[in-house]
């Protein structure tokens, strides 16, 4: 039964690649129908033949492409949406599931490793690779730990007590451990992600994407409550008349007695904003001592926006809303230069962006969106401010 | 698979457009696959399969739907690739063409099958003579023509057809090809 004429199998091979003549193809047919035996064998390689196949289409698909050609096709846009038009600016409002913060990821601690050390189980530093898409937090002796994914994991200190326990994406801190010196822990968020901390003091700490927190493990009596920050969080801070609270966010310090307020400070952005929700707070330049006679006092609902360099601070009323969406997941732009609005995506979704298109840096936008994919951020944004788009991995190059 | 048709139908229907991503995610690749039987042709199969998904979206198939998706969406693609090739299928063998078929029927879900199918071949196609293999290749796996391939390898056509018939011969027991009970 496998004794087959190269011919025969010629005319498998033509069949099969659709590349057979009139006359090969009776052929075959003449073949295929001579037994019972011959069918099964032509049968067979055409099993064979079409696994194979399918091994190649999955080879070549290109899902990102398939997707966006969807996208690019559908006659109703894939959102729901409605469209307030005003004077100056349209809103685009979309909304999507909230889903984000059930994604925001449930992390753990891997801490064992600061107790090893001083128990004397390593004698020299190993070196830890550390993916850039990971939490991590920096214990007192400068050990790097990898939140990672997953359950509960405690903090300990360098004499081995508790002082931190995290659960999912939370991590809070004792308040019961006695401490007569200052020691830093320092917690970073990469782009993507979002993570919530509680302080010795109760003060929650809702942290953004791209953003470093250096913080006391343990606030000291009689000195301030004082905080490092890079990059945008939201402080719900703990009312203590007699420790005042201050963020260092750069070439500023905001001061506060117990309240809710939100400071942006990445260091590629050219302002520091402090919006406050609730309380009072005042911001002034970190090499000068508190004076509240210099310092600018922030009412509810205000925005300070100090301008690096210049030194600068311009204070005016706020949408609120739009300056703690983040927390929720969801990204809301006013009047926004196109830049920034990249630079937002950059961190929210994780993506590196190349814009070939000049045209866009000079316009400002008004948009809402509480979604999870980037994907579909993309499609909307390029409709609405009509340029091209592809993706290549995490990186997304925008053409005319 | 049923359990994710009902809670993404309910997005859809809920007029949440992320339940139109997660049906594509879940959907694409065994839709293109089911295309690719009746049709062979790896731009004609993702053509069919994004033309449906298309249409489920702005026609709001979804609303006609209640507990499955897959079932729709899979006849729709064999329907509509049927019609397609009905145009062109001049020589074809239909009878043996639907019993092969429908051996491949039941694994078109399961991408763990063609996972290690791929895994089986790739390990028989090392073993093959270098130009038999590029041959192999190319016209199996990267869909070209055999103008093409033998442009590509700078060969004649009728060396591309003996290397790949020499191919096909030697790769066929590779992966579990049924041998078929004919219904005489």
């Amino acid at each position: 039964m496998n004794k087959i004429s190269t011919y025969t199998l010629n005319l498998f091979s033509a069949y099969t690649s659709n590349e057979i003549t009139d006359q090969e193809f009776h052929a075959l047919e003449q073949w295929i129908n001579e037994s019972s035996e011959n069918k099964h064998v032509f049968s067979e390689y055409l099993h064979f033949y079409k696994k194979s196949r399918r091994i190649g289409l999955i080879e070549n698909i290109d899902k990102d492409k398939a997707w966006n050609n969807i996208l690019s096709q559908l006659e109703k846009p894939l959102k729901r949406i409605s469209i307030h038009k005003k004077e100056t600016f349209k809103v685009k409002y979309i909304k999507l599931a909230s889903g984000i913060l059930k994604y925001a990821a449930v992390i753990t601690l891997f801490l064992g490793i600061g107790y090893l050390y001083q128990n004397g189980y390593f004698t020299s530093v190993p070196a830890i690779i550390i993916p850039e898409d990971s939490i991590t937090l920096q214990l007192e002796n400068g050990n790097i730990e990898i939140i990672a994914e997953d359950g509960k994991t405690k903090v300990v200190d360098s004499k081995g007590n508790i002082v931190g326990t995290q659960n999912g994406n939370q991590l809070i801190y004792d308040n019961k451990i006695e401490n007569e010196a200052l020691v830093y822990n320092t917690l970073t968020v990469p782009y993507g992600k979002r993570f919530e901390i509680q302080l010795s003091d109760g003060t929650n700490v809702h942290l953004n994407a791209g953003t470093s927190l250096k913080y006391p493990v343990k606030f000291i009596k009689g000195k301030n409550r004082q905080v490092f920050l890079k990059g945008e969080a939201y402080f719900s801070v703990t009312k203590d008349v007699n420790h005042p609270f201050i963020v260092n966010a750069d070439e500023i310090n905001i001061r506060v007695l117990g309240t809710g307020f939100n400071v942006s400070s990445y260091p590629e952005d050219q302002h520091i904003n402090t919006v406050l929700i609730e309380g009072a707070v005042s911001v002034y330049n970190k090499d000068d001592s508190y004076n509240p006679k210099t310092a600018t006092i922030l009412n509810p609902g205000f925005i300070a926006s100090w301008e690096k360099g210049s030194n600068k601070t311009k204070v005016e009323k706020a949408d609120t809303e739009i300056y703690t969406a983040w927390m929720k997941g969801s990204l809301i732009l006013k009047e926004v230069a196109f830049n920034d609005i990249l630079k937002k995506l950059e961190r929210q979704y994780d993506v590196i962006f190349i814009n070939n298109n000049q045209s866009l840096e000079n316009r400002y936008f008004t948009a809402r969106f509480d979604i999870e994919d980037i994907h579909l951020v993309m499609e909307n944004l390029s409709q609405y401010a009509s340029f091209s788009y592809e993706f290549n991995e995490n990186q997304i190059i925008i053409n005319p | 698979m049923n359990s994710k048709d009902l809670k993404i139908l309910e997005k859809l229907k809920a007029g949440n457009p992320s339940g139109y991503k997660e049906l594509f995610d879940l959907y694409y690749m065994p839709l293109c696959i089911y295309s690719l039987k009746y049709c062979d042709s790896f731009t004609l199969a993702e053509d069919i399969v994004q033309n449906l998904f298309i249409k489920f979206w702005d026609e709001k198939i979804y609303m006609k739907l209640d507990g499955a998706i897959g079932p729709y969406l899979f006849k729709s693609v064999k329907n509509n690739t049927l019609q397609v090739i009905k145009k062109k299928s001049k020589y074809y063998f239909v009878e043996i063409e639907d019993q092969v078929n429908r051996l491949l029927e039941d694994e078109v879900v399961d991408m763990t099958i063609i996972e290690a199918d791929r895994e089986k071949l790739y390990k028989e196609i090392e073993a093959l003579p270098i130009k038999c293999k590029e041959v192999f290749k190319a016209i199996v796996l990267d869909n070209l023509k055999y103008k093409k391939v033998a442009l590509k390898l700078g060969i004649s056509v009728n060396t591309v057809k003996t290397h790949y018939s020499r191919a096909l011969k030697q790769l066929r027991k590779s992966l579990d090809t049924i041998i078929i009970l004919l219904l005489v």
